[in-house]
C-alpha cells in the first residue's frame, strides 16, 4: 500500500507540474463561461442550459485528460527508461501499476473538483443563489469521475498490450461503442442480421455501459438520483475497474520491458 | 532481495520535473525508513556524489554527468549489498569520473560486491578484483585482470642512455625508441641477458629494466582479433 501511495503521489505530481493540465482546466472554465453566455440567450431555461453545457465540459475535458495521460503512465516511463531504476526497488509490477492508476484518478478527481466549482460559480452568478437540489450536481460530476476511472483502466490496459497510437484509438472506439450499448442491445434481429444482432448482444455485456453514468438530463431538470443507483454505479464502476486492472497488471507482468 | 541490490542503468534518466532531492526521496520511499531517515539519507547521498548544491534544481537542467551521479546515489541510497552499475562513468568528465571511482573504491573497501560494465579498460583494471571479458557477445576471459593478460608472451624493457654516440649503427638499436639521449628497447624475457652484455660492451649506461606487463586493453585488442580472425576463417571454410 505505502508503494502504491509513492507512485500515485509521484503521478499526481507530474501531472500538476506539466503545463497541459493548466491549459485543460483553464478551457474548461472557459467552456463554463461560454455555458453563462448561451445561458443568457436562452430565455427561462438558463440553468438547464449551463448545467448541461458545464457537465458536458468537464466530462469531455475529463476524458481528453483520461485517455491521454492514461495512455502514458506506463509508456512515458518505458521510453524516458525512468522505470528501470524504479523497478530495481522493492516495488513490484502491478503496485507501480495500480499506484499510476491511483494517481491519474486522484488527479482527475483535483480537476474535475476544480471545474464543477466553476460550475457552481456559473449558477451563482446567474441565479445569485444555490438551490437544495443542485446537490445533484455533485452526483453527476462523481458518476463522471466513475466513468473517467474507467476509462483510466482501459487506457492503461491498452497501453500495457499496444503502442501509445493504437492504445488511444481503442479507448476512443470502447467508449464510442460503451456509449451506444443500450442500442446494441435492442437491435432487432431484421436490422443486421440474427449472427451480428447475437454477437452485438453478447458484446454490449462486455463492453462497459458508459450510459449508465449519464445523469446529465435529470440532474439540469433538478431530478434527485436515488441512492441505490449511485450505489450500484458505484460497484459497477469499481468491479469494472478491478477487472481491467487485474488485466492490465497480468500483461505487464509478463511484459519485456528492454 | 531488491533492498539489496542497488542498480544503475545505462545513461539513467529520472523524472525531469522533479528535483535530485525529490527524486532520491521518491526512491527512499520504497524502503523502510521514516521520514527523518529519509531526508537524512537524501541529504547525504548528495553530498557524497558532489550534488549537494544542486539538489534542489529540477533535473530537466541536469547536465548528463550530473544524471549519472543521480543515478549512483539512488543506486546506494539504501546501502545495498551488491551494487550492478551499468556504464558508471560514462558522461563524466575527468573530475566525476575520479570522484565516481573514489566512491566505488569506499563501497569496495566497506565490503559491498560490485559488478559494473564498462568500455573503458583503464577503469576495470584499477577498480577490479575480478573482470569478465566480452568479445562478440561472449564471454571469452574470468579472472583478475593480472592474471587474464598474462596469456600474452612477457617482455622485458630496458632504458639506457649512451654516452657520445658510442651505439650508432649496432643492430639493437634499430628497435629502440629514442627519446632525447635516452633509449627504450623491448626483449623477449629469454633475450634480456644477451642484450644486456650487448649493450655493457657498447657502453651504455643502462638506466633500468623493467617488466612489461600487457594491459587490460591489449588483452582486449588480443582477443578481438582473435575473433575476427575466426569469424573470417568461419566465413571462407563457408564459402
Amino acid at each position: 500500500m505505502k508503494n502504491i501511495g509513492a507512485v500515485a503521489l509521484n503521478t499526481f505530481r507530474e501531472a500538476v507540474r506539466d503545463r497541459v493540465l493548466y491549459n485543460l482546466v483553464f478551457f474548461a472554465l472557459l467552456m463554463i463561461g461560454a455555458a453563462i453566455l448561451v445561458g443568457q440567450i436562452s430565455i427561462g431555461i438558463e440553468e438547464v442550459v449551463i448545467v448541461s453545457l458545464g457537465l458536458s465540459a468537464i466530462s469531455f475535458i475529463g476524458l481528453l485528460m483520461a485517455v491521454f495521460i492514461g495512455v502514458g503512465l506506463v509508456s512515458k516511463e518505458m521510453d524516458k527508461r525512468t522505470i528501470y531504476a524504479l523497478l530495481a526497488k522493492p516495488v513490484r509490477r502491478w503496485e507501480f501499476l495500480v499506484g499510476k492508476f491511483a494517481g491519474l484518478i486522484f488527479t482527475l478527481a483535483v480537476n474535475t473538483a476544480a471545474m464543477a466549482a466553476g460550475l457552481f460559480l456559473a449558477l451563482l452568478y446567474v441565479r445569485h443563489t444555490l438551490q437544495r437540489s443542485d446537490a445533484g450536481l455533485l452526483v453527476a460530476v462523481y458518476f463522471i469521475l466513475l466513468k473517467l476511472a474507467i476509462v483510466v483502466a482501459l487506457a492503461l490496459l491498452f497501453s500495457c498490450a499496444t503502442t501509445s497510437l493504437l492504445s488511444i484509438l481503442y479507448c476512443a472506439g470502447f467508449y464510442v461503442a460503451g456509449s451506444f450499448v443500450q442500442q446494441m442491445r435492442t437491435l432487432r434481429n431484421d436490422m443486421a442480421g440474427p449472427a451480428a444482432a447475437t454477437v452485438m448482444r453478447w458484446l454490449s455485456y462486455l463492453l462497459p455501459n458508459f450510459e449508465n453514468f449519464s445523469v446529465t438530463g435529470p440532474v439540469a431538470h433538478g431530478v434527485a438520483i436515488p441512492g441505490a443507483l449511485i450505489l450500484q454505479t458505484t460497484l459497477y464502476a469499481a468491479l469494472y475497474c478491478v477487472v481491467l486492472m487485474a488485466a492490465a497488471a497480468i500483461i505487464f507482468s509478463h511484459k519485456n520491458l528492454k | 532481495m531488491h533492498r539489496e541490490i542497488g542498480y544503475l542503468p545505462e545513461q539513467p534518466n529520472f523524472y525531469d520535473y522533479l528535483t535530485a532531492a525529490e527524486v532520491l526521496d521518491y526512491f527512499a520511499k520504497f524502503f523502510n525508513f521514516t521520514a527523518a531517515e529519509r531526508k537524512e539519507r537524501v541529504q547525504r547521498m548528495l553530498k557524497k556524489v558532489g550534488l549537494e548544491t544542486a539538489g534542489k534544481i529540477q533535473l530537466r537542467k541536469y547536465s548528463k554527468g550530473m544524471l549519472q551521479r543521480v543515478g549512483l546515489a539512488q543506486a546506494i541510497l539504501h546501502d545495498p549489498r551488491l551494487l550492478v552499475l551499468d556504464e558508471p562513468m560514462s558522461g563524466l568528465d575527468p573530475v566525476g569520473r575520479r570522484e565516481v571511482r573514489d566512491i566505488i573504491l569506499e563501497l569496495k573497501h566497506a565490503g559491498k560486491t560490485i559488478l559494473f560494465s564498462t568500455h573503458i579498460l583503464s577503469d576495470a583494471e584499477m577498480l577490479c578484483d575480478r573482470v569478465g571479458v566480452i568479445v562478440g557477445g561472449k564471454l571469452q576471459g574470468v579472472g583478475a585482470p593480472g592474471e587474464i593478460v598474462d596469456i600474452t608472451a612477457q617482455k622485458m624493457e630496458i632504458l639506457f642512455a649512451v654516452a657520445g654516440g658510442g651505439l650508432i649503427g649496432a643492430p639493437l638499436l634499430a628497435n629502440a625508441t629514442r627519446t632525447g639521449d635516452r633509449y627504450r628497447l623491448q626483449v623477449a624475457e629469454e633475450e634480456l641477458y644477451g642484450a644486456l652484455a650487448q649493450l655493457r660492451d657498447a657502453g651504455a649506461k643502462i638506466l633500468s629494466v623493467a617488466q612489461v606487463k600487457p594491459t587490460l586493453e591489449e588483452y582486449f585488442m588480443h582477443l578481438v582479433a582473435a575473433d575476427r580472425a575466426q569469424a573470417t576463417a568461419v566465413e571462407v571454410s563457408g564459402k
